[in-house]
């Protein structure tokens, strides 16, 4: 070795010990730094995820004039925007909204787990190329098939209300996905096991599959139940007799209807029919939660 | 209970991975059959078709004198005991020894009464009320052994049931099987790795290699007369060692060592050899037929004796076992080494010279070539 690389050798180690000695004072103190900068970007970020509810909530007390005048703070017309709101019909439409998401929820995830279950345990012919097709219908948004989509279900099916809300709604790629990546983590002696015990594809499916997949049920459900909830285009579209209508669509109409009775608008009345709107998801969130928490990995992968 | 016949079972994957090729094995009514080899040897694959959980290519399945090859597993009255023990993890214990009996529709009385005397049997009465997670491993072993007892098939099959198991619980569990296996008098094909657990357990040992049968026998004759090379050196604990040799006009040579074999080997057998591999052999050594002398000690012609040095010594309690190095002029060959049992008293040290003397009784020579039996001393 040469006495310059020596001499860099020396020079490496001597500022490696310095930067070491620093670490190891100010390594606390940075960590806290750290522990501060985080709490305040946190914190900010909350600020900024929570202000547009802040401002529901406050609108929502708001007379009309106040909420005009851009005033953040809460007014005291909170009673008469809910009266309002509930005067345009609000609670029937979160009931029929309520009726739809249930439905399409329970039917997506029973399409799903079925076709799951046949891409999985059973000899389907050709079972990765329907996989492929199945995945594939997730590439097109359904703002493109709409017009297509409403042709085919209100013309050639002749379907109308809640049927042509639904029957479209019922199949489920995303669904099938996570059902069948959950049932591939399954070991498959279990299935081996309860076919030799004399269960057949129905014994198998209902004592053993479904109990063994409730975690995924529920998250499922719980993803499937909020994009019922927030239907709008939709129904919109195929929904006819508006005391029918779903719930957005209902927000929408306690605003027009101002407009409509030449009244000033109530911007208040809306922001507390919204307001309400997000309860009864909260609901079913809360109620699933513990299942769907411990299932959110399988979803999170999705 | 019932018989198990297998005839020209044939097994290929996809287009080309054949995994067992024309597999003839008859399992008599209440008998005990390991199959045994290394992974990927077919015996999983063989033990499957006979669950129904595998369609063979080609062959004929029987059970019971009934050909069951379009028989689905579940009515094929065959129980499985999986290497991961396959409970169902929201049932309690109760609740899995259950699941066969409800699935095939037994009354309610006959199920409890089942359940409980199963449970009794396997000493696993206390766990009923619990999850599969809340067991240890062995407990859950005795689970999966007790669902598969509990509605008494016809056949059980287990596929390495003791390998998830650490190796004391494994040593109690195999002698276990063994005594419930007798005692329910079933027709019990196990599979396995572990040539220890297939001569302990079995009646019958079925050693395969690459999709076919090395030799079916009882475990002393499997380890006593190895019909091949491969069995040879699969089984035994130690297994035997083989090192090469070279057998020319009844004169086997190895290393150092020169052995007159009596009786010569039969002459087809050797104008075979002679002829066509230039009389290299295969010999095997027992283990426990090695004896270690003196380097000094005189030679003796009607034993094998080759200058070894000790390479390795590994002490048992009772016994020692060593593994020697040839010397050959002068430099131990390392490649080639020979395992020796011997008394745990007066070991000699690692590196020590010494002599191995192996009767002829305590070797076997194989082909070079495909492994066959060449000689034994006892003729055969």
């Amino acid at each position: 070795m040469s006495s310059t690389a020596t001499q860099e050798r020396s020079g490496l180690g001597r500022r490696s010990t310095s930067t070491t000695r620093a670490a190891s004072i100010t390594g606390p103190a940075f960590m806290k730094r750290a522990g501060v900068g985080s709490h305040a970007a946190l914190i900010a970020a909350v600020i900024i995820l929570g202000f547009p509810i802040y401002y529901a909530f406050a609108g929502a007390t708001q007379a009309a004039e106040q909420f005009y005048a851009r005033e953040l703070a809460p007014g005291g017309a909170l009673g008469d925007n809910v009266q309002r709101a509930l005067d345009e019909n609000l609670l029937r439409f979160m009931v029929n909204s309520l009726l739809l998401a249930t439905v399409i929820a329970t039917a997506k995830v029973v399409y799903g787990l079925l076709g799951a279950a046949a891409l999985v345990y059973f000899n389907v012919p050709f079972k990765t190329f329907i996989f492929a097709v199945i995945m594939a219908t997730l590439l097109l948004p359904q703002d493109v098939l709409i017009i297509g989509l409403f042709r085919l279900v209100t013309g050639t099916l002749g379907l109308g209300g809640y049927l042509a809300v639904v029957v479209p709604s019922m199949a489920t790629a995303a669904g099938v996905f996570v059902f069948r990546q959950h049932f591939l983590r399954i070991p498959r002696s279990i299935a081996e096991s309860a076919q030799l015990d004399g269960a057949g594809p129905m014994r198998f499916l209902v004592k053993i599959l479904v109990p063994m997949s409730w975690n995924t049920i529920a998250s499922l459900f719980m993803i499937m139940f909020l994009a019922g909830w927030n239907l709008y285009l939709w129904p919109l579209l195929v929904v006819q007799n508006p005391n029918e209508q779903v719930v957005q669509a209902g927000l929408r109409r306690i605003d027009l209807a101002n407009d409509a009775l030449g009244i000033a608008p109530v911007p208040g009345a809306v922001l507390a029919a919204a307001l309400m709107a997000t309860v009864p998801p909260l609901i079913v969130f809360v109620l699933l939660q513990k299942r769907y928490m411990s299932g959110f990995t399988l979803t999170a992968g999705k | 209970m019932a018989a198990v016949d297998l005839a020209g079972i044939t097994k290929v994957f996809g287009s080309d991975v054949t995994a067992l090729k024309g597999i003839d094995l008859a399992v008599g009514d209440g008998e005990l059959v390991v199959l045994l080899g290394p992974s990927g040897c077919g015996k999983s694959t063989l033990l499957r078709i006979v669950a129904g959980l595998e369609t063979p290519t080609e062959g004929i399945v029987s059970i019971g004198g009934r050909v069951v090859n379009d028989v689905p597993g579940k009515r094929r009255d065959v129980a499985m005991v999986f290497q991961n023990y396959a409970l169902y993890p929201q049932m309690t214990v109760a609740e899995n020894m259950a699941f066969p009996l409800r699935s095939r529709k037994q009354p309610k009385d006959v199920i409890k009464t089942r359940v409980a005397e199963v449970a009794e049997l396997l000493e696993i009465d206390e766990l009923l009320g619990r999850k599969p997670a809340e067991l240890s491993g062995g407990q859950q072993q005795r689970v999966a052994m007790a669902r598969a007892l509990v509605r008494r098939p016809a056949v059980l099959l287990m596929d390495e049931p003791l390998s998830n198991l650490d190796a004391r619980l494994r040593d109690q569990t195999r002698k276990e099987i063994r005594r419930l296996q007798r005692a329910a008098g079933v027709t019990t094909i196990y599979v396995t790795h572990d040539q220890t657990e297939a001569l302990t357990l079995a009646d019958r040992v079925v050693v395969m290699r690459l999709g076919e049968i090395q030799q079916a026998a009882t475990p002393t004759e499997l380890y006593q007369r190895p019909s091949n090379a491969f069995v040879a050196s699969f089984v035994g604990s130690p297994p035997r060692s083989l090192v090469p040799g070279i057998l020319r006009d009844g004169a086997l040579t190895v290393s150092d060592s020169v052995l007159h074999l009596t009786p010569p080997s039969p002459g087809a057998t050797e104008s075979h050899v002679s002829a066509e591999a230039a009389g290299e052999v295969t010999v095997a050594i027992r283990p426990e037929a090695a004896s270690l002398l003196d380097p000094t000690s005189r030679r003796s012609s009607d034993r094998l004796q080759i200058e070894v040095e000790v390479d390795l010594s590994e002490p048992l309690g009772s016994e020692t076992l060593l593994e020697v190095a040839p010397v050959a002029s002068g430099v131990p060959d390392p490649s080639s080494l020979i395992r020796a049992k011997v008394a745990g008293t007066n070991a000699p040290e690692v590196g020590a010279t010494l002599l191995l003397s192996v009767p002829a009784a305590g070797i076997e020579i194989f082909d070079k070539r495909d492994g066959r039996l060449i000689w034994r001393e006892d003729g055969s």
